[in-house]
């Protein structure tokens, strides 16, 4: 196939394994400033993102990647296959056997403990606080979801995940950049120090979860679904393990990394971090 | 009338989606507006504040849904049309020549590598880290971050002054360099006076008068609200200082802040003596009568500051006057206004969104009508044990931290001040409500405009209480600010508002109201 060429400079490492023999057919879903968002049939979700931009899970980071998002257009046809992505009708294609993978791994070297928890998580209210942005319902039912959560009543979170499941504006509503923050947080506390009391939580939270993702925008479903199979955006993991971590090693730049993603997702990632925070310090019983 | 458009598969920002929503509620007719993704929980919510029909219903998760709650169906079609119009300006801005916002300095010198100055803004405990890196760099810095503990702040100016690098803040919210205005500054051409200040609106003020008056400057620096506490000991103060008496374009140099501490204003005594230039400064409410006698030229107000530093430039002699108009003339207008208040109205109210504006007309007051409570008060017995109450004569600065916990500042948003200025109008006891306006970059686009509801509805609060509210005001700002000075200026007057042409004659005419003229020559 005659057309021009671009260069793909990391793949998410499981995407690689998915389709390595196999062939998927897809559409470009949409096209942000920095993202190009793919559907697969049969694979789902595919980000091609710029390499300015984090990694994260089912990404390929491309380039040049301003003149790929000029050449593609909503509903251009795509193949993706173990060797390549290809849009046939402007005649793009990106060569995947350069990319290395990105595994989206980390690793907690020592638990930085529940006082250093407590003292970190209480900068970031502020944080929070100071990007308030003045929409009152959205920030009722978040506060309402977070009450539920501490509560630990199934009946209330479930309650509470009916509202809040694809509430806010934009591709990623906040109610669920809230729900990804806080999945990603206690699914990145180490199982050895989770304890009975938030391994409970995790299980009823992840299949209540499952229930509601039907519920939101494809590409906010498609995040929710990854999360649950504990796959996030590079920044919200590295962040959650940051706070985890002992020492403050890289906690000021992950925090600023995280408050870039998206337009408001970051700071309501943030919000849904904060919440596992508390949830993890709270008294059990 | 409910209106509900659909657009199927489209997908936009958050940050698109809510300026859409806000920039429709602006338009006439319309009540309400929102624009959101047809998500169940969203559904929920726009059903809840009565914006959905089966329209909106009927829209899956991935649609955007655009609701109006408009008087009629013109309204709706125009607000429908003005909603299109502004989703395919987004979609034309996200086009293929976007610019990318840098995330990082890292990022930011890669795209601009001749820039030599940065301005930060992250939260405080942060900053010290970006500011450390960029000076280490060999960057200027400007730092609108507050929350940065006085031991960094010390820290990062010895470093900054090792290198001989500007570092403007924390808490630097206004500088104008070479030319162009960081922060909240104001439209102010090239000219021959150098500003050093370490209060925002005072430079804001003063830059803004000159400009009023037909010269520019060359530098307005920033050092942040702390430089000249005793810790800091005017580090940046003294850097500016002597910088702007080194530049050949700078022909006169104002200094302004809040009154130091006595260590520093000697040691700044000393290097002004030293200048080969000519320095007016002005330390609102410090010691003047210690600058006189050194033979330094200090000023009461940043009014007299600024038009002191006209007078120099242009080689006349400096008269001091209340008032820009006459004096019979300001007595007409006290008169016009006073006339009509009843005779339990005897306290001002100032709602202020510029700290040191609030601290300029704190100041005038004292000395004419006594007492003033106040959020800045340096007197114990005359702060304001709760901020949000007012007594008798009193001036609050909005701005403060105090009130901008959580809610924007209200330069950039006025819902909090139009709320107080309500709940002040409520009081049978007020006579006059005082207010600042700042125009300029960073200042919400139309101050005026946002202030105008409220100035209606305390008037008529009053007059359903059978009473007359004066509301007495001044714009700091420049004819070239982007809010239009002059449109700025007939809304206030249309809507009754006594507007004078400085902060500090502002505080004389609310004075001069509310003691039935006594004030008048004072």
């Amino acid at each position: 196939m005659r057309g021009r060429k671009f260069n793909a400079v990391f793949i998410d490492r499981l995407l690689y394994w998915q389709i390595r023999d196999q062939r998927f057919t897809g559409r470009v879903h949409s096209i942000f400033d920095q993202a190009i968002n793919v559907e697969f049939d049969g694979l789902g979700l595919v980000t091609v993102i710029s390499p300015r931009k984090y990694n994260g899970p089912a990404f390929i980071k491309a380039c040049p990647f301003s003149s790929l998002k000029g050449m593609l257009r909503v509903r251009s046809r795509a193949v993706l296959t173990g060797e390549e992505l290809v849009f046939p009708s402007p005649g793009v294609r990106i060569p995947l056997d350069g990319a290395r993978p990105w595994s989206g791994k980390t690793k907690i070297n020592r638990f930085a403990g529940n006082d250093e928890l407590a003292a970190k998580v209480s900068v970031f209210q502020e944080v929070i606080v100071s990007h308030r942005d003045g929409r009152e319902a959205v920030e009722q039912r978040i506060d309402k979801l977070e009450n539920s959560i501490l509560s630990g009543e199934p009946l209330q979170i479930k309650r509470a995940l009916d509202t809040i499941i694809g509430l806010g504006d934009g591709l990623t509503p906040a109610g669920d950049d809230v729900l990804l923050g806080l999945l990603c947080f206690i699914s990145s506390v180490p199982s050895e120090i989770r304890g009975e009391h938030f391994n409970k939580f995790l299980e009823t939270f992840s299949l209540m979860l499952e229930d509601h993702i039907n519920s939101t925008t494809f590409i906010s479903y498609s995040l929710l679904k990854y999360g649950l199979e504990g796959r996030f955006v590079e920044p919200l993991s590295d962040l959650c393990v940051a706070i985890l971590s002992d020492g403050g090693d890289g906690l000021g730049k992950n925090l600023e990394r995280l408050l870039g993603v998206g337009a408001s997702s970051g700071i309501n990632m943030l919000k849904g971090v904060v919440l596992g925070v508390d949830l993890y310090l709270a008294p059990k019983g | 009338m409910i209106a509900n458009f659909i657009l199927e598969n489209r997908y936009y920002d958050s940050v698109c989606l809510m300026q859409v929503a806000s920039k429709l509620k602006e338009e006439d007719g319309l009540k309400e507006a929102a624009a959101m993704m047809g998500t169940d929980a969203n559904k929920k919510l726009m059903e809840e504040i009565g914006l959905l029909n089966d329209d909106g219903r009927a829209a899956g998760p991935n649609d955007l849904i655009i609701a109006i709650d408009g008087s009629d169906e013109v309204v709706v079609e125009s607000a429908l049309g003005k909603a299109k119009e502004l989703l395919e300006e987004r979609k034309s801005e996200a086009g293929l020549d976007v610019e990318v916002v840098p995330r990082s300095l890292d990022a930011a010198l890669e795209r601009e590598p001749e820039a030599n100055m940065v301005v930060i803004s992250v939260p405080g405990q942060y900053a010290r880290r970006e500011a450390g890196k960029a000076l280490n760099r060999g960057l200027h810095v400007m730092l609108f971050s507050d929350n940065v503990s006085v031991e960094d702040e010390i820290l990062l100016k010895k470093l900054a002054l090792e290198k001989d690098l500007l570092m403007m803040g924390p808490d630097c919210g206004t500088a104008i360099v070479n030319g162009v205005a960081l922060g909240f500054a104001n439209v102010v051409g090239r000219g021959p006076i150098g500003i050093a200040g370490a209060s925002g609106t005072g430079i804001q003020e003063i830059s803004s008068i000159i400009a009023r008056h037909g010269l520019g400057i060359t530098q307005a620096i920033g050092t942040g609200g702390r430089d000249l506490k005793e810790k800091v000991g005017g580090l940046m103060m003294e850097k500016a200082l002597r910088d702007l008496d080194g530049d050949p374009d700078t022909e006169l140099i104002v200094l302004v802040s809040k009154p130091p501490a006595e260590e520093v204003v000697k040691k700044l005594m000393g290097i002004i003596k030293g200048c080969c230039k000519k320095v007016i400064v002005c330390f609102l409410g410090g010691d003047m009568e210690l600058m006189k006698k050194e033979g330094i030229i200090a000023t009461d107000t940043l009014e007299e500051a600024a038009l002191m530093a006209v007078s120099v430039i242009r080689g006349e002699k400096y008269e001091k006057s209340n008032f820009t108009c006459s004096l019979s003339d300001a007595g007409k207008i006290a008169e016009a206004e006073y006339s009509r208040l009843g005779e339990g109205q005897k306290y001002i109210r100032g709602i202020f969104s510029g700290g040191t504006l609030c601290d300029e007309a704190r100041l005038v007051l004292k000395e004419m009508v006594g007492d003033i409570y106040s959020n800045l008060a340096k007197e114990d017995r005359l702060k304001l044990e709760d901020v949000w109450k007012s007594r008798k004569n009193c001036l609050v600065d909005m701005g403060d931290d105090e009130f901008t916990r959580g809610v924007p500042h209200p330069m950039i948003d006025s819902t909090m001040r139009n709320k107080r200025i309500v709940q002040e109008a409520e009081d049978a006891g007020v006579g006059i409500i005082f207010l600042d306006v700042v125009l300029g970059y960073g200042a919400h686009p139309d101050i005026a405009g946002a202030l105008l509801p409220a100035i209606e509805k305390a008037g008529k609060v009053a007059e359903d209480a059978g009473r007359y509210i004066s509301f007495v005001a001044s714009i700091c700002g420049t004819p070239g600010d982007p809010q239009d000075y002059n449109e700025q200026k007939r809304k206030l007057e249309e809507a009754g508002v006594v507007l004078m042409d400085t902060n500090a004659q502002a505080a004389r005419m609310a004075a001069a109201i509310i003691t039935r003229g006594k004030t008048l020559k004072k």
